[in-house]
C-alpha cells in the first residue's frame, strides 16, 4: 500500500515534469520563430534598401519603402522577447495568462503592447499539470494518504499497547514512522526536482533556485507531516481521522484561497476592461479629430523635427498623413495613460491585499515561492510588461522624428536599430521578495512540528 | 420498510457533529457563492449594456469621413452574459470580453478577465459549479462511506439481514436516505438558485431560460446519484468503514483534482493547436498567397483589368463604378477565405480537444458533469464559439454595405465622404444565444457519458447489495 502511494505519486510527478517540459518547449519554440521571422525580414527589407539604393529598384508606391512609417511599423519592427523563465519547466505559473513576447509596432501602448498568447479556454481553466501542482496539492494528500492513521492503526489493532511495552518511547516511534514514511515523498519530491532542474533548467543560474525549491518542499512536507502527527494524537479512529486531514487539505488548498479572492474581489474591485475599451476608444476619437492641430503643436514643442522646407520654397508643407498618425498615437498614449493607469493601480490594490492575506494558507504561500524561484511569478511578468513599454517609447522616439522629418532610412541603418535586451532581474531581488514567504513557512512547519510533539505527550498521559 | 431504512439514515446523518459541520459550511459556501456570483453577473450586464450603447453611440456619431475610415474604426462586439453564469463562470474568464470589428481583419477576443485578476484566482475560484461538482461529493462520500462498513463493524449488519430485511430494500433505504440529507443542502440551495435567476433575469433577459436551468438541474441530479450509488456500493464492498472512505477519498481526488489537468494535458499533445504566433503567421502566409504571391501590384492590375472589361471601358475614370470600392471589397473576400479556414481550423481544433476531455468522462464523471454544466450556463467554448462566429458574420455585413456604398457612390476621382445616414443604414448587432435543445445537442457526449455512470453506479449497487445476501 505504502509502496502503491509512493510509486503512483512519483507517476505523477514524473508525468507534471514532462507536461511542464512540453509548455516550456512550445513557448522556446515560438521565441525561435519570431527570431527567424525576424532575422529574415530585417534581411529581405536591408536586401530591398540595397537595390533601392543603388537604383535598381524603385521606391515608388503607396509607402516608400525607405519611410520610417514603413520600417517602424512594419516591415523592420522588432519582436519585445522574454527569455523563458529558468525553471519554468517545473512551474508554469503565470505563464500561461501572461505574454512572454510582443511584435512592437508605432501604434499607441495600449494597441502594441496588447498581445495575448492563444490557448484553449478550457484547457486554461483546468490549470497546467506541472511539478508545482503536484507539490503544492498532491504531495500533501500523499503525505495524508501514508500518515492519517498512523497511531490509529495500531490502536485498532491493537497493537499500540504492544509496541509501548517495548523500550521505545511514542515520541521516537511516531517520529520514525513519520519521517521514514513522509521522508520517502520528500525524496522522490526533491529527486523529480533536482533532475527536472538540471535537466531542462537554464544552466548553472538555477542551482540557487534548486537549493530554494528543495528547502520549500521540505518545509512544506514537514508542516503536512507535523500536522497528520497532530490529528493522529487526537486519538481518535482512523477514519475521522482521514476526515479531519482532508479538511485540513480542503481549507488550505482551496476554501482559504476562494475566500481570500472573493473577499478580494469584493473589497477591490477591478474597473471593467469593457469600461476601459470605452475610454480608449474616445480618447482616439478626441486625438483624431484633432490630427493636424497636435502635428502642429508637437512640431511646436519640437521644431528640430519639422521637415526642413527646400531651399526657395514656402516654409511650412502640408502635414503628411504618416506624420499626422503618430502625432495622434502620442496624444491617443498620453490621454489614456490615467485610463490605464487606474486599471493598474486597482489591480495592484487588489494584489496588495491577497499578499498581505496569503500567510494564512501554507498551500498559497509554497506555490507562491515555487514560482519566484522558477521565474513565473507575478513581479517578473510586470518587470517584463514595464521594459516593454520603455522599449516602446524607445522605439517611437526613434522613428517619429524621422517620420516628421520625412527622413528615408538608408541599408545601414537597418542593422542598428534599437534591439530589446531584456534584462534578467537579479537572484537577490527574487530572495527578497521571497524572504518573507519562507520565513512564514518555516515558522507554519515549526509551530506544527511543535504541536504534534507536545501533543503526543499528551496523548501518552492519556493512554 | 425502505422508508424507516432512510428515516434512520437521516435521523443518523443529523445526529452526526461531522455532517452537521460539513453540510453547513458548504451551505454557508454555496451561499456566498451564490451572492459573489450574482453581484458579479448584475455589474458585468450593466456594463455590458452601457458598452453596447455607447459603441453604436461612437459608430453613429462619428462625423463625416470616408465610408472605409469608418470601416476602420469600426465597431466593438462584446461577449453578453448570460444569467445562469452566476451559477457557473465556465471558460469565461479565460475568453476576452470583446472583440474590435474593423476593415480587413477577423480580430481575436482580448481582455482575458483572468489575466486581471489576483494570484489566488488559479488557486481557488469557488464558484457556485466548483461547490456542485467537487465539494457536493464530497458530502456525499462523508454521508455514505460508512452506511454499510459501519453497520458492519458494528455487527448490526448481520442482524439486519438476519431479520430477513431484503439486501435491496436496504440499499434503496440507504440511498434514500442519504438523497434526503443531502436534498436538505440540494433544495435551499436550489431553490436560492431559482431565486437569484429570476432576480437576474428580471431586467433584460439573456438566456435566462428555464429549459436551461432545468437541463443543468437534470445534470446534476445524475451525477449525485451517480456519487451516492457509488458511495454505498463502496461501503457495501469494503469490508470496514475505514477502507471504504480511503478508496472513495481517492477516486474524489483522482475526479476532482486529477482528471482535469491530466485531460487538458492530454488533449494538448493529441490534438496540437497552434500558439497566437504561429496563427498570426499562418494567416499572414495565406494572405499572401491568396493576393498572388507577395506582389500585390500584379493582382490589383489583374483585377482592374477584369473590372475594365466587365464594364466595357478602357480607363478608371469612365468606370460607373469606384475601383477603389471593387478592391475593398476583393481584398476582404481574399481576407474571408483565410480568416475562415484558419479560424475554423482553430476553433475546430480547440472543440475535438473538449469532445476529448467530454470522452474521458468515462474515466471521470467530474469532466461530463463540468461540460454539460457551463453548456447549459452558455459559459462553454462551443456558445464562445457561436458568439465569435455571429460577430464575424456582422463584421462581413457591415463591411460588405459600406464597400458596396463606395462601389456604387464613391467615384472614381476626388475625396468621398458620408455621415451618419449612412452610418444609420447599418443595423445595430444584436446577438441571440441559441437554445437549451442546441445546447443539449453540442453536449451529448456528456449527456451520454453522465447517465451512462449513473446506470452503471446503480448496477454496482446491486451487485455489491447482492453480495451482502450470500454473507
Amino acid at each position: 500500500m505504502a509502496l502503491a502511494c509512493l510509486g503512483l505519486f512519483l507517476a505523477l510527478l514524473l508525468y507534471a515534469l514532462a507536461s511542464g517540459t512540453f509548455q516550456q518547449q512550445r513557448q522556446q519554440q515560438t521565441l525561435a520563430a519570431t527570431a527567424q521571422e525576424e532575422t529574415e525580414r530585417l534581411a529581405k527589407l536591408k536586401a530591398q534598401l540595397l537595390r533601392i539604393e543603388s537604383g535598381k529598384a524603385s521606391a515608388a508606391g503607396f509607402l516608400d519603402p525607405r519611410s520610417g512609417t514603413a520600417i517602424g511599423n512594419t516591415s523592420g519592427v522588432r519582436y519585445i522577447t522574454m527569455p523563458p523563465a529558468p525553471l519554468g519547466t517545473l512551474s508554469v505559473g503565470l505563464g500561461d495568462l501572461h505574454p512572454y513576447f510582443y511584435k512592437l509596432s508605432l501604434r499607441s501602448k495600449s494597441f502594441t503592447l496588447n498581445n495575448e498568447e492563444l490557448e484553449n479556454p478550457l484547457n486554461l481553466l483546468s490549470g497546467p499539470f506541472d511539478l508545482a501542482f503536484g507539490i503544492v496539492i498532491l504531495f500533501p494528500l500523499f503525505l495524508i494518504a501514508l500518515n492519517y492513521n498512523l497511531l490509529s492503526a495500531e490502536r485498532e489493532q491493537g497493537t499500540l499497547a504492544l509496541i509501548l511495552s517495548q523500550p521505545i518511547s511514542l515520541k521516537a516511534l511516531v517520529t520514525g514512522k513519520v519521517l521514514v514514511r513522509g521522508g520517502a515523498l520528500v525524496v522522490a519530491a526533491v529527486a523529480v526536482t533536482l533532475a527536472g532542474g538540471l535537466l531542462f533548467g537554464a544552466g548553472a543560474a538555477v542551482f540557487p533556485r534548486l537549493l530554494a525549491w528543495t528547502a520549500i518542499i521540505l518545509l512544506y512536507g514537514l508542516f503536512w507531516m507535523g500536522l497528520c502527527v497532530w490529528v493522529n494524537a487526537w486519538g481518535r479512529s482512523s477514519a475521522t481521522n482521514a476526515i479531519a486531514l482532508s479538511a485540513f487539505w480542503l481549507g488550505f488548498c482551496l476554501i482559504i484561497p476562494s475566500a481570500l479572492n472573493i473577499a478580494a474581489s469584493a473589497l477591490y474591485p477591478i474597473p471593467s476592461r469593457v469600461e476601459m475599451i470605452q475610454s480608449l476608444r474616445t480618447a482616439g476619437k478626441e486625438a483624431q479629430e484633432q490630427g493636424s492641430r497636435l502635428l502642429s503643436r508637437y512640431l511646436e514643442d519640437h521644431p528640430e523635427f519639422a521637415p526642413a522646407p527646400a531651399p526657395g520654397a514656402p516654409p511650412a508643407p502640408a502635414p503628411d498623413f504618416g506624420s499626422i498618425t503618430y502625432a495622434v498615437q502620442m496624444e491617443v498614449d498620453k490621454r489614456t495613460e490615467p485610463v490605464l493607469a487606474r486599471f493598474e493601480q486597482a489591480i495592484a490594490q487588489q494584489q496588495a491585499f491577497v499578499d498581505r492575506l496569503r500567510y494564512l494558507s501554507p498551500a498559497v504561500l509554497a506555490q507562491g515561492a515555487l514560482n519566484e524561484f522558477s521565474g513565473t511569478g507575478l513581479a517578473r511578468y510586470r518587470g517584463f510588461q514595464l521594459q516593454a513599454e520603455r522599449f516602446h517609447r524607445t522605439w517611437q522616439q526613434y522613428f517619429f522624428p524621422k517620420i516628421f522629418q520625412k527622413a528615408k532610412l538608408t541599408s545601414g541603418e537597418i542593422d542598428t536599430l534599437p534591439r530589446f535586451r531584456y534584462q534578467e532581474e537579479s537572484l537577490e531581488a527574487v530572495v527578497a521578495r521571497s524572504a518573507p514567504l519562507l520565513a512564514v513557512l518555516t515558522l507554519l512547519s515549526l509551530l506544527a512540528g511543535g504541536l504534534s510533539l507536545a501533543s503526543l505527550r499528551k496523548f501518552k498521559r492519556s493512554l | 420498510m425502505i422508508r424507516t431504512i432512510a428515516k434512520k439514515e437521516v435521523v443518523e446523518a443529523l445526529r452526526d457533529g461531522r455532517f452537521r459541520w460539513a453540510a453547513g459550511l458548504v451551505g454557508v459556501l454555496l451561499l456566498i457563492a451564490l451572492a459573489a456570483g450574482t453581484r458579479q453577473f448584475l455589474d458585468l450586464r450593466a456594463q455590458h449594456e452601457a458598452a453596447k450603447t455607447e459603441t453604436r453611440a461612437h459608430w453613429l456619431q462619428q462625423g463625416k469621413k470616408n465610408p472605409h475610415s469608418a470601416a476602420h474604426y469600426g465597431v466593438y462586439a462584446f461577449k453578453p452574459k448570460t444569467a445562469l453564469s452566476l451559477l457557473d463562470q465556465g471558460v469565461d474568464p479565460y475568453t476576452g470580453v470583446a472583440a474590435w470589428l474593423e476593415a480587413h481583419k477577423q480580430n481575436d477576443f482580448r481582455y482575458k478577465p483572468a489575466q486581471d485578476a489576483n494570484t489566488l484566482a488559479r488557486f481557488g475560484n469557488l464558484s457556485g459549479a466548483i461547490i456542485l461538482q467537487a465539494l457536493i461529493p464530497l458530502v456525499i462520500i462523508l454521508l455514505g462511506f460508512s452506511a454499510f462498513a459501519g453497520e458492519r463493524e458494528q455487527g448490526t449488519l448481520r442482524q439486519l439481514l438476519s431479520l430477513g430485511v431484503p439486501p435491496t430494500q436496504l440499499a434503496w433505504g440507504k440511498a434514500l436516505g442519504v438523497g434526503v440529507s443531502l436534498a436538505m443542502i440540494a433544495v435551499p440551495a436550489a431553490l436560492l438558485g431559482s431565486a437569484a435567476l429570476v432576480f437576474a433575469g428580471s431586467n433584460g433577459d439573456y438566456g435566462a431560460a428555464w429549459p436551461r436551468f432545468a437541463g443543468m438541474a437534470a445534470s446534476y441530479v445524475l451525477y449525485f446519484v451517480t456519487f451516492i450509488a457509488l458511495s454505498l456500493a463502496v461501503s457495501a464492498w469494503m469490508k470496514t468503514a475505514r477502507g471504504a472512505l480511503v478508496l472513495l477519498l481517492g477516486f474524489w481526488v483522482v475526479n476532482a483534482l486529477l482528471s482535469p489537468r491530466v485531460a487538458a494535458s492530454l488533449s494538448q499533445r493529441a490534438i496540437p493547436a497552434p500558439g497566437a504566433f504561429q496563427f498570426a503567421r499562418n494567416i499572414e502566409l495565406d494572405l499572401a498567397r491568396h493576393s498572388d504571391g507577395h506582389d500585390a501590384g500584379k493582382h490589383t492590375a489583374k483585377l482592374l483589368a477584369g473590372t475594365l472589361q466587365k464594364y466595357q471601358v478602357t480607363k478608371v475614370e469612365d468606370l460607373p463604378v469606384s475601383f477603389v470600392g471593387i478592391r475593398l471589397q476583393d481584398g476582404e473576400a481574399q481576407g474571408n477565405q483565410a480568416y475562415d479556414a484558419r479560424y475554423g481550423e482553430l476553433w475546430n481544433q480547440y472543440e475535438r480537444q473538449g469532445r476529448l476531455q467530454e470522452a474521458l468522462g468515462v474515466v471521470a464523471p467530474f469532466l461530463a458533469i463540468r461540460s454539460a454544466s457551463m453548456g447549459f450556463a452558455g459559459t462553454d467554448f462551443s456558445q464562445h464559439r457561436h458568439f465569435a462566429a455571429a460577430a464575424e458574420q456582422y463584421r462581413r455585413y457591415f463591411i460588405d454595405v459600406i464597400n458596396q456604398d463606395i462601389i456604387q457612390r464613391a467615384g472614381n476621382q476626388g475625396v468621398y465622404l458620408r455621415g451618419q445616414d449612412l452610418w444609420s443604414q447599418i443595423r445595430d448587432f444584436e446577438y441571440e444565444l441559441p437554445g437549451a435543445g442546441w445546447v443539449a445537442q453540442q453536449r451529448a457526449l456528456s449527456l451520454a457519458v453522465l447517465a451512462g455512470w449513473t446506470l452503471a453506479s446503480l448496477g454496482l449497487l446491486l451487485l455489491a447489495t447482492r453480495r451482502l445476501r450470500l454473507e
